[in-house]
């Protein structure tokens, strides 16, 4: 059994009765970081969709430094989530046997979404005609990874170049709205208990969005001032 | 903690007070059994709201969304747990175990399916309410002459 003494340390500060899950009152520390971390990925997407979509000029540098953001920041995501539960092991379940009228379990279906179809797809097409040039250039370990990565599509014609381009605009289009979608059932998830005053309006995955853009794009500002002070990486991310 | 000030806290004297057990309200539509995400909260064919320690995972979704504040990650075993109605006493014919106890049999334990049970007729010739009625949970645990200020 695990330590409980703190509790009794507290109950000391109780008046009048408690109810049964107040020791459980805060839903604790590890949960409010992992709508933070999505909110930085769903904002990084939306900078680097800026460019592609919006043909904003003066975030271009920015873009692939952007997605690779949201790519990095979306596989620790569920990190935080994981260490919360109490019975981390089981945590399959959940995508195994989701129970569909549960908020939290169909987040696993959103996350899965935009994590294969959105962001490696539109990463993979971006970096395909780089990750060719690469595996010709390098050698031993690094070529063989570069090759792999190229899933054996090493045709880089100026047709094939082209299809590119096309395919990282589409699910760009495609990835805006799901980028809203991810963070805003974020929003969901807590606006839909109804038990908690505070958490339960609509407005939830409104409030989340745009929490999520200012964070999302501030993280990728400071990410791009402080990788410009490694003097040989200067110009890599202008390259695109 | 040890420093807060509780002796300058002002304690303002009720005019009136209740004493209100609170338990799970076994609802109808339990906002616990929405929200699990793998099921490992259901409910029984006849109305019980039980948690499945086998398959819990232990997210504590359910805790947050229960109204009545009634959930609890149970120290001992690490998963949610909860009020189960005695669960093994009534399907051995007997009595939940505060039911049973209790000393000036406030508290009435029936089916709510029979329709001509003492406990429907209790419902029909009493003042019930329920707590917190505006969240549609439609609890199946009734308050007989509670007053409305109780939540």
């Amino acid at each position: 059994m695990p330590d409980q003494s703190h509790l009794y340390e507290a109950l000391k500060h109780v008046v009048g009765y408690i109810y049964p899950n107040d020791i459980e009152a805060h839903w604790s520390i590890l949960i409010v970081l992992y709508p933070y971390l999505t909110g930085l990925v769903a904002g990084a997407f939306i900078l680097a969709s800026l460019e592609r979509v919006f043909n904003v000029r003066e975030v271009r540098p920015t873009y692939r430094l952007a997605l690779l953001t949201a790519l990095a920041f979306m596989l620790i995501a569920p990190l935080p989530l994981l260490s919360h539960l109490a019975k981390p092991l089981r945590f399959w379940e959940i995508l195994v046997t989701p129970h569909l009228t549960s908020a939290m379990a169909m987040f696993g279906f959103v996350y899965m979404w935009y994590l294969m179809v959105v962001l490696l797809l539109e990463i993979w097409f971006d970096y395909r005609r780089d990750f060719v040039v690469w595996s010709r250039e390098s050698k031993g370990f690094k070529k063989f990874l570069y090759s792999v990565l190229t899933l054996g599509v090493t045709d880089i014609s100026e047709k094939a170049i082209r299809f590119d381009e096309a395919a990282v605009k589409t699910i760009t289009i495609i990835g805006i709205p799901s980028a809203f979608l991810l963070h805003g059932y974020v929003g969901f998830i807590f606006g839909s208990i109804k038990a908690n005053p505070w958490w339960s309006s609509v407005l939830m995955p409104v409030i989340f969005l745009f929490s999520a853009i200012v964070s999302g794009i501030a993280l990728v500002m400071l990410i791009y001032l402080l990788s410009n002070k490694i003097p040989p990486r200067q110009a890599e991310h202008g390259v695109s | 903690m040890t420093d807060f000030p509780l002796e300058e806290t002002r304690v303002e004297k009720p005019d009136k007070s209740f004493f209100v057990p609170k338990l799970c309200n076994a609802c109808d539509h339990s906002p616990c059994v929405q929200v699990c995400p793998v099921g490992a909260t259901f409910e029984t064919p006849d109305g019980a709201v039980l948690v499945d320690p086998e398959y819990c995972i232990g997210c504590r979704y359910c805790i947050q969304a229960c109204p009545y504040g009634t959930r609890f990650l149970n120290p001992i075993t690490g998963v949610a747990d909860k009020c189960t109605l005695c669960y093994h006493r009534i399907h051995n014919g007997q009595q939940p175990a505060c039911v049973e106890n209790c000393p000036t049999q406030a508290r009435l334990f029936g089916d709510l399916k029979d329709h001509d049970g003492p406990l429907n007729q209790f419902l029909r010739e009493h003042k019930i309410q329920v707590l917190k009625p505006h969240l549609n949970t439609y609890p199946k645990v009734f308050y007989s002459g509670i007053d409305k200020e109780v939540r």
